[in-house]
């Protein structure tokens, strides 16, 4: 009877402690979101003022105006959206090929392409982006969002092959070998049997992949010089740099709505967004 | 009619055999690979070896389309620079040595404390930890800025507030400050990305192990260290090493927060090389300043090839 009552307080006081722990982590993790969303709501005599930093007193939409208006948002969101729709179908129809095929297929060298996918993921854009500028140029796409829908996918599609094998090998073997038996060539097998099986894994992957290109910074940065052809991460931190004022208010309503599509995304699928992250770093 | 018929024949039997030669995974397998391959040889091998190459030329934009070979003088005259072996160099190392660690220990405190189902909204904590990896970096840096700005931070207001010794800080204004405050970011990004890893981890532990350990004996610290901790080993090396060629490759936090200022004291290799080769247009030198992180790609490769063939 002691002994359990021990082990409870015992329990109690790990619960304590794990509820503290929580608090301090939250806190640290979260507040910069929450702050950013305060600030997107206060007008800008109460950004500048120090009374009540963390409330709002009288809400506004002005700095949603302010950023619309006087900065080429809307374009840099419309770049964002092209370059990451287009690497998203791009990579990703690359990589189901390539994945499916280092599956299901032997045939000479798919020992050596898997790896070379999978150092091609671990390559830092750090280490590339300078001769990629070189390169773009020479494509003539420099400070031309089509350079970065040629360049993305260098880092998506390995990350998307990776994800993809990885759910390929969830999906049976036999199912295709039945198809054969019936008749379906190679390509009908993977194409209409363990396609519409894998789509899950394809959208989860897919989902990956827009997020990579709609955060990417390094390449976004050294690819488009010019404001207009600029993109969401590199367009907004850029103004904040360039312009006379210090617009706290808009900026951070910039980055607000910027991250709108990505959270969205996440809280829809969030599980799928976790086993992504799960295949793509723990196995690659 | 019948040479119509006779011809449509012929046909048919052309397309069977395309149709038999391409129903082979012998043909199959290397062509569905052909896309990838390309991509792979012609925008990151080739840029590799264009690295390689630009980071052994004087190659300025001003100048003509190539530069003069002049081998390995960019290297040398980086590492003789003050500023890139004290500054440059030493930042990165620290900064990764120092940033990987603490995302570690304090990633598998939280994965920990959220393994915890009887927390109340524990699923919830869960999903919201995960935001700031989440959403894009260089836009929730931003907000960092906007914390440490000198006149109205709101981290030096909530510091004086229980008055904190030393508050307020110049947390973006003296060097030493302000490479922890570059740091501190990094940390508050990349920990959600380890807590996430090793919760999943964590929930692959076997029961029966850490409950015949239970049973045995065994104390809640020495199930974590004997228990847990060698069963979600492999996680934590996997995630170390490419955390280690992420952290030492970062560009956005620095270049948002600080652009390597005040006095060029934050800089790290990634920033120096945009620096050098995109602001100052020294192409060549800035290649070479990027390659200067070529090690730690290759330790990490060689390590995870080693992992990788094991598994496979």
């Amino acid at each position: 009877m002691r002994l359990l009552s021990s082990q409870r307080s015992q329990r109690l006081a790990m619960d304590v402690v794990a509820y503290a722990l929580l608090l301090v982590f939250m806190a640290f993790l979260l507040f910069p979101l929450y702050f950013m969303v305060v600030t997107m709501l206060k007008p800008e005599a109460e950004i500048t003022s120090l009374i009540a930093p963390l409330g709002v007193r009288s809400p506004t939409l002005d700095n949603i105006r302010a950023l619309f208006t006087d900065t080429p948002f809307l374009r840099w969101s419309l770049n964002s959206t092209i370059v990451a729709v287009s690497t998203t179908v791009i990579s990703t129809s690359i990589a189901i090929l390539a994945a499916y095929a280092l599956v299901r297929y032997k045939f000479r060298g798919a020992q050596t392409i898997s790896m070379a996918i999978f150092i091609t993921y671990l390559v830092p854009s750090t280490l590339l982006f300078i001769p990629m500028t070189v390169v773009v140029r020479e494509l003539g796409l420099f400070d031309n969002i089509f350079g970065l829908i040629v360049v993305y996918p260098t880092m998506a599609a390995p990350l998307a092959t990776w994800l993809l094998t990885g759910f390929f090998r969830t999906i049976p073997r036999e199912l295709e070998a039945a198809a054969r038996i019936d008749g379906a060539s190679y390509w009908q097998a993977f194409y209409m049997v363990t396609l519409p099986l894998a789509r899950s894994g394809i959208i989860s992957t897919g989902i990956f992949t827009f997020t990579v290109s709609w955060n990417e910074y390094l390449y976004a940065l050294a690819l488009l010089p010019s404001s207009s052809s600029q993109t969401l991460p590199v367009g907004v931190p850029n103004a904040f740099a360039f312009g006379d004022a210090f617009f706290w208010g808009p900026l951070m309503t910039a980055a607000v709505l910027g991250s709108v599509p990505i959270v969205l995304v996440y809280s829809l699928s969030m599980k799928a967004f976790v086993s992504g992250m799960t295949a793509g770093a723990v196995k690659g | 009619m019948t040479t119509l018929k006779s011809h449509q024949r012929v046909n048919t039997s052309k397309v069977n055999k395309l149709s038999r030669f391409f129903d082979d995974e012998k043909t199959l397998g290397p062509l569905m690979v052909t896309p990838v391959v390309i991509l792979i040889l012609s925008l990151v091998a080739y840029p590799f070896v264009r690295a390689l190459w630009l980071s052994m030329t004087d190659l300025r934009v001003a100048q003509a389309a190539t530069g003069n070979f002049v081998g390995i003088e960019n290297y040398l005259k980086l590492w003789n620079r003050t500023v890139f072996r004290e500054k440059v160099f030493v930042n990165t190392l620290i900064y990764t040595l120092g940033a990987v660690p603490i995302k570690v220990v304090l990633g598998l405190i939280l994965a920990l404390v959220l393994n915890r189902k009887r927390l109340l909204f524990v699923g919830f904590f869960r999903g919201v930890a995960l935001l700031p990896w989440v959403i894009p970096a260089s836009l929730s840096i931003l907000v960092w800025s906007w914390m440490f700005e000198p006149t109205f931070s709101v981290l030096n207001l909530l510091l004086e507030s229980v008055n904190f010794p030393g508050a307020p800080f110049l947390w973006l204004g003296r060097p030493n400050l302000a490479f922890f405050s570059v740091m501190l970011v990094n940390i508050w990004r990349g920990l959600p990305f380890f807590a996430v890893l090793y919760l999943a981890a964590l929930q692959n532990v076997p029961v029966d192990l850490t409950e015949a350990a239970k049973t045995d004996g065994a104390n809640a610290f020495q199930q974590f260290f004997y228990v847990t901790v060698p069963s979600i080993l492999p996680v934590i090396i996997v995630t170390s090493l490419f955390s280690l060629v992420q952290t030492s490759g970062e560009v956005q936090i620095v270049q948002v927060l600080t652009r390597g200022g005040p006095f060029d004291t934050t800089h790290v290799l990634g920033t120096y090389a945009y620096q050098q080769a995109m602001l100052s247009g020294r192409i060549g030198e800035g290649a070479a300043v990027s390659l200067y992180l070529f090690p730690v790609l290759l330790f990490v490769v060689i390590m995870q090839l080693r992992y990788f063939q094991r598994e496979v």
